[in-house]
């Protein structure tokens, strides 16, 4: 099965990228690279809401994603996350230092 | 899968092999695997969710220190407690030493009861019923 039919990634007309799956070290390659691949310019607001899965591989590339965006005085919004994600990222802490926002 | 135990790993009645290439595409199955057995023992949501992130951090460690042929996962369940073993197989080249960042050791040490990663990248993970996590050990 290609990664893809694992993660869809939408990237909405406001500029938030949706993603709909599971990130693991079989996805997360794809998210890091369409992140790369995405505008230099303005925040990124990424919603996760429909992230049934993540683990470290999908924190690492969000922590790529949010520090190429510091880099660039811009930043990474991290926009309804799923119960699962949410829970993973206060595990690991990683609640106090991105910035998230419900998207209600 | 099969659910057989396997020629490498103790024979123990009633447990689940499941036997996957070892590759990053077979992660999802060992979570679904690991999380029915989980259920199965009537655990709470946060620890068959542990218990998912547990078998897909230590599988994730293991494919990466060689180009593996076969990972074989035995989950068995007993009186309330999760143990799960794997064993990687057919190496093509050399293994490289685990090695676990920040990130991973810290998600271990609050998913699983203990936990241990072998030289030969063998693993094992325990979770007790109601304890989604204490101190893990590498």
């Amino acid at each position: 099965m290609d990664p893809i039919e694992r993660l869809t990634i939408i990237h909405g007309s406001d500029g938030t990228v949706f993603l709909e799956g599971e990130l693991d070290a079989y996805t997360a390659p794809t998210l890091e690279s369409e992140l790369s691949d995405g505008p230099t310019e303005g925040d990124l607001r990424l919603d996760l809401s429909q992230v049934s899965f993540m683990d470290s591989t999908g924190i690492r590339a969000v922590i790529k994603a949010d520090n190429e965006l510091r880099a660039r005085d811009n930043a990474l919004v991290i926009v309804s996350p799923s119960p699962a994600v949410l829970r993973l990222l206060q595990l690991t802490s990683l609640d106090e230092h991105l910035r998230i926002e419900d998207g209600a | 899968m099969s659910t057989s135990a396997g020629t490498d790993l103790p024979a123990v009645d009633d447990a689940v092999v499941v036997d996957v290439p070892a590759r990053a595409r077979s992660l999802r199955l060992l979570r679904m695997a690991v999380a029915d057995a989980a259920a199965d023992l009537d655990m709470d949501l946060d620890t068959v969710e542990s218990a998912r992130i547990a078998v897909d951090e230590l599988a994730t460690l293991v494919l990466a220190t060689a180009t593996w042929s076969r990972l074989r996962v035995r989950i068995n369940g007993l009186e309330g407690c999760l143990r799960v073993d794997g064993v990687p197989r057919g190496a093509d080249g050399e293994v490289s030493a685990v090695t676990a960042d920040r990130v991973v050791a810290e998600l271990l040490a609050v998913c699983v009861d203990e936990y241990h990663v072998a030289e030969d990248s063998s693993f094992w993970f325990t979770i007790d019923k109601g304890t989604a996590g204490a101190v893990g050990s590498q």
